[in-house]
């Protein structure tokens, strides 16, 4: 048993280092190398039963249960990942590396996971690792989503199908009192793919559709002041996708790319209200790498064009906005008996245009990573830089970051320590400050001040300290997380009319340079033996120092409540699957909001279940959710849905039968 | 010489037998429908055995009439100007339920079910709300007595289906259910 530990624990060690240098983790195999199981023992991480068991169609929903990941979503679909809940509204989300290739999701504040080129149910393994820091190419992202599927051998068809209907509808009731109106309700969500392969290539295509429903009363309520057409304001999303992959000893070579069709609502906090919108986005992501006594090369490559228009309207939305961000990098690596030196150099176009405007910058990346290991140590080192030219009206014309690990991993248990620094803007196409930089205009949708010229640097510094024990099957484990900030860059939003049904139209502008401290303390066990039922529990308790910076403290501190988090799932003999959630937040103030809007938020409880069977030898399976279980109103966000127990019913099915014991 | 010999199922074995049940029920208490008159309801339900139970599937029909106008009033003594429309509910159900031994002569059986109750209004086509489906669930006992070939029963289920006013009813039911061995092509699609 210890042994077996021993090798758990330096496989996720090893996975953990290959993730610390900056840009390294693309450049390495070790991803490729460590099996879903090792992946899956981390803190932050979902294994194929727990996967399977949750019957998700939505990778949003899939992504909402990982243990102790923050997120949360204004309207009850579209989701916003906030780490590990430090950098509250700061937070930029996490880069999504999909079998080692990172794929281009961020847009605003939140990632567009629906259009990940992957069927939920078909994943084998997710984790989040948590630390802000610079990743593939300079972006600076919130921790790093690992999302494994696996290669195909022969043919193979499969997809899930999934409705959710929010309880709380009036039913009869409505036709006694015309004032009672539906609420949410949403679906039917779909995730189909097909495919082939023979262990060294595969190739699948699939479809994502989804459709939902914003007849919440609050959301409604503001909705229709904005969107002018005599129909039910619905989400839909349509997005088609195509993979290649091809594994061989010496190279290793990924392709994928796609195209999704969105009917929007975009709601921004610093708008207010919903955006009527149509979206058309298009992108793609390759790799190539090879590598051959001691010597490693690779090209990567990745893209994204989005272009808006707008749907009916009672207001003056933006102008028509076309976005486009691509980004080459080559990396060349001598690989030692126990080290590995890792070089990059590229470039990223990042473009906006509108109507006259026509910004496009080219901006120059280089990347360098250092990484040591013997039995017991592993250490890493990466710096990595991006040159600005006038994309940015800051005061230096680079940004830089660097990273530091250390671990080491004995019989029972590993500790490692990781230290992040970075200084500078890193601009992408998709942030408002880059909008902001490039003149788009907004319309009466939102008020998007210019940029204070020039800005101030930002400097951030990151800790993070985790160490394990193995005890028998279980494994208990304490983080220790800490990050500290100035010239900050930051919206000083204020609200000061009541919220509730309506806009919250604030009045902000930018404001740098402003900073503050955030502490993290996290302590939880796991127990993910295969073949028992996988144990997950966690408790994370906060503090914010801002120092005397009310505007930091407005901006930072919206999510950093103390959290409790226990999972547990089960695949039982005959084809039973089960999982259960259960999440509590500490009670909090929301501080963007001043007098009267000012809200103490409440403690909250959330309780999520599902079972599900195994149909015709496996090639079907039927799922019942149970989501919010405690079915009741709880003011997550001024702006937020009020949130009823939904009820979600999946259907699986694949061509090749999973194990249903 | 062998000769082949058909073996009888076991009867705790899981999908080994199919059970059909028809009966009728009424509301005997509701809350949250009180403006609509239930009539009796007709029931199907199939169950098989599996764990220590069976699983069971239900579909349940019901007509329940709407007040005319004059009849209402609300809290504020005022009286309504519009016939609230007939409607007609089907339950589709799926649930577990604990059994004793199945093979005495008296059994009792109780448990859990979840489904969806389909509404259909009696309203001009295209009507907004003509048609409504919301989630239903319970708790539900039986207790029957073996019969000649079939056993007859009288069940009661609590359900509530899940609207904001809630509504909840109490159902009694009396009904038959015959038993059979379940069909080799259905045994392998439920296994």
């Amino acid at each position: 048993m210890k042994h077996s530990a021993h090798l758990l624990l330096g496989g996720l060690l090893a996975a953990c280092i290959a993730q610390a240098g900056v840009n390294a983790a693309s450049a390495q195999d070790s991803p490729f190398l460590i099996a879903d199981s090792l992946l899956t023992d981390a803190p932050h991480a979902l294994g194929v039963v727990e996967i399977r068991a949750s019957g998700s169609v939505r990778f949003s929903e899939q992504l909402r249960m990982i243990p102790g990941l923050a997120a949360w979503s204004q309207d009850r679909y579209t989701l916003r990942l906030l780490g590990t809940g430090q950098e509250g509204l700061l937070s930029s989300g996490p880069t999504f590396l999909l079998d080692g290739l990172a794929i281009p999701v961020a847009f605003l504040d939140r990632p567009l996971t629906e259009t990940l080129p992957v069927t939920p149910s078909a994943v084998t393994t997710l984790r989040f690792d948590a630390g802000q820091r610079s990743h593939e190419g300079a972006r600076l992202r919130d921790g790093v989503m690992h999302v494994r599927t696996p290669m195909l051998q022969g043919w193979e068809a499969g997809g899930a199908l999934a409705v959710i209907n929010e309880t709380g509808d009036p039913g009869p009731a409505k036709h006694r009192d015309g004032r009672l109106q539906n609420v949410d309700r949403s679906g039917p969500a779909t995730a189909l793919h097909m495919g082939w392969g023979n262990g060294r290539w595969t190739v699948q295509t699939g479809l994502q559709s989804d459709l939902h429903h914003l007849t919440d009363q609050r959301i409604a309520g503001r909705v229709r002041l904005t969107y002018a057409e005599n129909a039910q304001p619905v989400i839909t999303q349509f997005s088609p996708w195509a993979r290649l992959r091809a594994r061989t000893l010496n190279w290793r070579l990924d392709l994928a790319g796609g195209r999704a069709w969105r009917k929007d609502f975009v709601y921004l906090e610093s708008a207010g209200w919903e955006w009527p919108s149509r979206w058309t986005r298009d992108w793609v992501a390759s790799r190539a790498l090879w590598k051959r006594d001691g010597l490693q090369a690779g090209v990567e490559a990745d893209g994204w064009t989005m272009s808006s228009t707008n749907r009916p309207s009672f207001i003056d939305l933006p102008a028509p906005v076309r976005l486009m961000e691509a980004q080459s990098r080559g990396t060349v690596g001598w690989i030692g008996s126990h080290w590995r030196l890792t070089t990059a150099g590229g470039v990223r176009l990042i473009q906006a245009a509108q109507l006259e405007v026509d910004v496009r910058h080219m901006l120059p990346l280089a990347e360098l990573a250092l990484s040591w290991n013997s039995r017991a140590w592993e250490a890493g080192i990466s710096l990595s830089g991006i040159g600005l030219d006038d994309a940015f009206p800051q005061e230096r014309s680079w940004s830089a970051a660097a990273s530091l690990s250390l671990a080491r991993t004995g019989r029972q248990g590993r500790w490692k320590v990781s230290l992040d620094g970075e200084s500078g803007h890193f601009p992408e196409a998709g942030n408002l400050s880059f909008w902001a930089a490039s003149g788009v205009d907004t319309g009466s949708w939102m008020t998007l001040a210019s940029l204070p010229t020039p800005l101030p640097v930002p400097r951030r510094l990151q800790g993070q300290w985790l160490v394990e024990r193995a005890i028998g099957a279980w494994t208990g484990w304490f983080a220790l997380e800490g990050r500290w900030a100035d010239g900050l860059l930051l919206e000083d939003r204020r609200i000061d009319q009541p919220f509730g049904i309506g806009p919250l139209l604030p009045s902000w502008s930018w404001s740098a340079p402003h900073g503050g401290w955030l502490f993290s303390r996290t302590v939880g066990v796991r127990r993910v033996e295969p073949d028992r039922i996988q144990w997950r529990g966690q408790f994370q308790f906060q503090h914010v120092s801002s120092q005397g910076d009310d505007t930091y403290f407005r901006a930072a501190t919206g999510f950093p409540r103390n959290r409790v988090w226990i999972s547990a799932a089960e695949q039982r003999p005959g084809g039973i699957r089960w999982f259960v959630r259960a999440a509590w937040q500490g009670a909090w103030t929301w501080p963007q909001y001043l007098e009267p809007a000012e809200r103490e938020l409440p403690a909250s409880l959330w309780l999520d279940a599902t079972v599900g069977k195994t149909l015709l030898s496996g090639h079907m399976e039927a799922l019942v959710s149970l989501l919010n279980l405690p079915d009741r109103p709880l003011m997550t966000h001024p702006a937020g849905v009020e949130e009823q127990l939904a009820i979600r019913l999946t259907v699986l099915f694949q061509s090749r039968p999973g194990p249903s014991r | 010489m062998a000769t082949a010999q058909s073996v009888p199922s076991d009867p705790d074995e899981a999908f080994a037998t199919l059970r059909f049940a028809l009966s009728g029920g009424v509301v005997f208490r509701d809350r949250g429908m009180t403006e609509w008159s239930p009539g009796p309801d007709a029931r199907l339900t199939v169950d098989t055995p599996y764990g220590k139970g069976r699983l069971r599937a239900d579909v349940a029909w019901q007509a329940w009439e709407g007040q005319p106008a004059a009849a209402r009033v609300d809290a504020d003594g005022v009286r309504s100007t519009g016939d609230l429309p007939n409607v007609q509910t089907l339950a589709v159900v799926a649930g577990w339920g604990w059994t004793s031994d199945p093979q005495s002569t008296i059994s009792l059986e109780a448990g859990w079910m979840l489904g969806n109750l389909f509404m259909l209004f009696d309203l001009p086509t295209g009507t907004p709300g003509r048609f409504e489906s919301e989630i239903l669930t319970g708790p539900w006992i039986r207790v029957s007595r073996q019969l000649g070939p079939a056993r007859v029963f009288l069940e009661t289920r609590a359900h509530r289906v899940l609207t904001r006013p809630r509504w909840d009813a109490l159902s009694p039911s009396v009904g038959l259910a015959f038993e059979m061995d379940t069909p080799r092509w259905m045994k392998w699609v439920l296994q």
